[in-house]
């Protein structure tokens, strides 16, 4: 019997990537971590599908029960000198080491070799997973195309380790089950034995069948006995699948683990519904969380509003229904659009569950899903508000399949959004004219209250539709929709951030989510004010979010009813900036680059005798750009 | 108008679906389906009578003999289609008793359009787009535009109430149009525009650029002036005075240039 061991990765000759370029390939995530967890492990899964079953997922927090623990101690513990960069030796002592799995049934494993420089036949999971990074993904209809999201595994872990356990087909030997430790720390200068002279090391670490100079996983029996000495989910006769295991992971946001379980139910709802319908039936995913031993189901996502919106809108597009949106020049076929308008009693604010908010529809929806050809959810791309706040809108936009590849290439690492600047030529023209159409659809909902007020210039009956649709939509809306029933949370007392609530079932929200996003908002009206014997406009704006932020102010003389000018009479007068006060002093440009959080007062000239209208942006600046 | 008088509504399946099959079809055949009635038309519930089938009989009776008088069935010259179009504005606003709510409604135009006078709807505009015969905007659509445009401009005390129809033609209109959710639909801008455009000198640029930046003007004053507030006379005054600044600023511009 094989006994497992850490190795750690040192530096060769040619150079290699160190530890901290891999858990940061993911940049900063612009969403919750789980978030990114989620769809990044569900995706892994369910490419791993065999298809003629229906795919299990499962997410699970737990405990190392105290009759495992002196085998975690015992296996897991690293030698003496390796442990400062580990830290894991000192992890497996304390006693209630928690752990996050994700377990995925009726799936393929990762097979094929476990060494990187020997050719695979049709397989190389195992390679690209455990080893490899960036490696192209080649799956049919599948989620990923590089596998940088598994950073997001290293980074939840507070050690940076995971261990892999899967069962997989091996030609000629039949069902091999596969055991080996991965952690990514900061690299280092050490010996590789006591004697040996120092050199740099990666901080790439692996646990198992360690060789000359990699290691090889613990295979078979070996395997199966040490996952069973430590715990883990054991396999059944002939099943195949992988189980993940996060060590000690990140959970300090939420209150407790009941929590954390119901976020992470609601955001398996939010981000992988498409491939969770039952009518897809032995081709979709059936997915359950689990902590502490109690299950927390996955909300049904065809009966939970607003998300059965999107299903809906999903199904009708699916069907034949739906807008076939295509681009002229050249012409092409861009993909189906179908759109679910509802009429509804508003959500409270802040009644959202974390899982939505986190999916970017914090209230009554105003969203379109993007998705390809997987059919798992890229985005919730937010659109414009309609005129009521009784009416809501839900749409859904699956690409054509023949163009998979070109909005697949426009996808950042975390696969969360099209980025058309990342593309040329006519693919650049096929995202962006896209994201046009889905807008042009759209239209009407913005025009229907601006359009009638004014038809017959006299009084606005605007507002008193708007108050009709109130008493119209309490007929509509089922007495279920608003109170969004104990799984989604938001019952405590908004606002009070991080206050006991001895979590019992009602959810405090965190304080911190959505993070990572730059937020502009208007402290003042803005006030006419004399500056060296001319009027000015002048409004104070507060930053937060990631800094350095550039601000642009976007201005344009106002026409009334929330218009804007897009182009300026002849030779008329336009607004124009006059200067930036800002905590390190007045800048003079057009735009101006300040650190977060902080307040800026931007001065405006106006053009005489007009309405002005102010509105500022802010983009992340690269500290690389500025410095 | 005493009281208003309600058009059927034609639904948008069965007109998408005429459409498509009437685009086919030739004039004289068009002739032979025309209809007064048609069983996916439907009433608004309320607000006022149901239009009689003599009612409309009488408006297909006058409207043909307009579209005969400019070349109906043939071709027709571009300068008959303008009059044709003064002459259909005048008599579809006086003779249909629509108020404005009413005449928002775009399935009556597709009814009107298709079932009505599906022959010179086809000949007016040869092959047209959807937007001409569905009403998916009224301000291109056959008839719909043209009794819209009417209704702006018409001054309802004076002997001749359509006077000011002829003073802009179809692409001022479109430009009038653009503007409509801000100046469009005031008719008290449009009726003194109108009054008013006559007599404004554009020093030799083209009409149809002055109007376009005097209408942008319009549009940065009619967010801090309410027009519908203002005496006519100002009104006229108000409209003058920009369509002047407007010819300076070309001329500064055009000196620039030069």
């Amino acid at each position: 019997m094989t006994t497992p061991t850490w190795w750690s990765q040192p530096f060769p000759p040619t150079g290699a990537i160190a530890s901290e370029g891999i858990r940061n390939q993911l940049g900063r995530p612009p969403v919750d971590p789980l978030t990114v967890f989620v769809r990044e492990t569900a995706q892994n899964s369910w490419d791993a599908r065999i298809g003629d079953r229906p795919t299990e997922y499962r997410l699970e927090i737990s405990t190392v029960a105290p009759t495992h623990r002196p085998n975690w101690e015992r296996l897991l513990s690293p030698p003496h000198g390796r442990e400062p960069h580990l830290g894991i030796g000192r992890l497996v002592r304390t006693p209630n080491l928690r752990l996050l799995s994700v377990v995925d049934r009726g799936t393929r494993g990762l097979g094929g070799p476990t060494r990187a420089d020997e050719l695979a036949v049709d397989r190389r999971d195992w390679v690209s997973f455990v080893l490899n990074v960036g490696e192209k993904r080649d799956t049919f209809q599948g989620g990923g195309t590089y596998g940088y999201g598994k950073a997001v595994l290293y980074r939840l872990s507070r050690v940076g380790t995971i261990l892999v356990y899967t069962r997989t087909a091996v030609p000629d030997v039949g069902l091999e089950s596969r055991l080996i430790g991965i952690a990514m720390r900061d690299s280092f200068d050490g010996r590789e034995t006591p004697t040996d002279e120092p050199r740099p090391f990666t901080g790439r670490h692996w646990w198992g069948d360690v060789r000359k100079d990699h290691v090889e996983p613990l295979r078979g029996t070996d395997a199966d006995t040490v996952a069973r000495s430590l715990g883990l989910q054991p396999f059944a006769e002939d099943e195949s699948g992988t189980t993940l295991t996060v060590l000690d992971p990140d959970l300090d946001e939420f209150e407790g683990i009941e929590e954390a379980a119901r976020h992470l139910a609601n955001t398996i709802a939010w981000q992988l519904w498409p491939i969770m319908l039952p009518e897809r039936e032995e081709k979709r995913l059936i997915a359950e969380v689990r902590a502490g031993g109690t299950t927390f189901p996955v909300p049904d996502p065809a009966d939970t509003y607003p998300l059965e919106m999107f299903v809906a809108a999903y199904r009708r597009q699916r069907d034949g229904g739906g807008t076939v949106l295509e681009c002229r020049n050249p012409k092409r076929v861009l993909g189906r659009f179908a759109v679910e308008h509802e009429f509804v009693v508003p959500m409270t604010p802040g009644s959202a569950s974390v899982a939505a908010e986190c999916a970017g529809v914090p209230g009554d929806p105003h969203h379109v899903c993007l998705m390809r050809s997987p059919e798992l959810v890229v985005r919730y791309l937010e659109q414009t508000e309609t005129g009521s706040v009784n009416r809501a809108y839900a749409g859904v936009f699956r690409t054509d399949d023949s163009l998979d590849d070109v909005f697949a290439a426009s996808e950042p690492p975390t696969h969360d959004q099209w980025v058309h600047e990342q593309l040329s030529g006519h693919d650049k023209t096929f995202v962006r004219v896209a994201f046009r159409r889905i807008r042009e659809q759209l239209a009407g909902y913005k025009a229907a209250v601006v359009a009638t007020v004014r038809a017959e210039g006299g009084t606005a009956l605007g507002a008193a539709s708007n108050f009709l649709g109130g008493i119209v939509a309490a007929a509509f809306a089922r007495p279920d929709a608003v109170p969004q029933g104990g799984t989604s949370g938001g019952r405590g007392p908004v606002g009070t951030v991080g206050a006991g609530d001895g979590g019992s079932g009602g959810s405090v929200r965190p304080s911190s989510i959505p993070r990572d996003k730059i937020r502009i908002i208007a402290l003042t009206e803005p006030a006419v004010n004399e500056h060296e014997g001319r009027i000015v406009l002048v409004q104070r704006f507060s930053i937060t979010g990631p800094g350095p932020v550039l601000l642009q102010a976007r201005l344009s003389v106002g026409l009334g009813d929330r218009a804007r000018e897009d182009e300026a009479p002849v030779g008329a007068a336009r607004p124009r900036v006059l200067s930036w006060a800002t905590p390190d002093g007045r800048h003079g440009s057009e735009t101006c680059i300040v650190a977060s959080p902080s307040e800026v007062e931007l001065a405006v000239l106006p053009a005489p005798d007009t309405i002005t209208d102010i509105t500022v942006v802010g983009t992340r600046v690269e500290e690389a750009v500025v410095s | 108008m005493s009281s208003s008088i309600l058009y059927p509504r034609l639904l948008d399946a069965a007109a998408t679906d005429m459409h498509q099959r009437y685009a086919n079809l030739t004039v004289e055949e068009l002739k032979d389906r025309h209809a007064f009635q048609h069983p996916s038309a439907v009433f608004a519930a309320t607000g006022g009578d149901r239009v009689p089938r003599q009612h409309l009989e009488d408006l297909r009776e006058r409207v043909l003999k307009a579209a005969e008088a400019a070349g109906f069935p043939g071709g027709g010259r571009r300068r008959d289609h303008t009059e044709f179009d003064l002459d259909v504005a005048r008599l579809l606003h006086e003779r249909m008793g629509l108020v404005a709510a009413e005449a928002a409604v775009r399935p009556i135009w597709a009814f009107l359009a298709l079932v009505v006078l599906p022959d010179v709807s086809y000949w007016r505009y040869r092959d047209p787009p959807v937007d001409r015969i569905l009403g998916t905007d009224i301000t291109r659509h056959v008839w719909g535009r043209l009794w819209w445009r009417a209704h702006l401009l018409a001054v309802p005390n004076e002997t001749d109430p359509y006077r000011l129809l002829g003073i802009f033609n179809e692409s001022d209109f479109d430009q009038i149009y653009a503007r409509r959710s801000l100046l469009g639909g005031s008719r008290s801008v449009m009726r003194a525009l109108a009054d008013v455009w006559p007599s404004v000198d554009t020093g030799g640029f083209p009409p149809r650029r002055v109007l376009r930046d005097v209408l942008k003007r319009l549009l940065r004053a009619a967010a801090v002036i309410e027009f519908d507030a203002l005496d006519y006379a100002d009104l006229c005054g108000e409209i003058r005075r920009e369509a002047a600044t407007s010819v300076a600023a070309f001329r500064d511009e055009d000196r620039q240039v030069r």
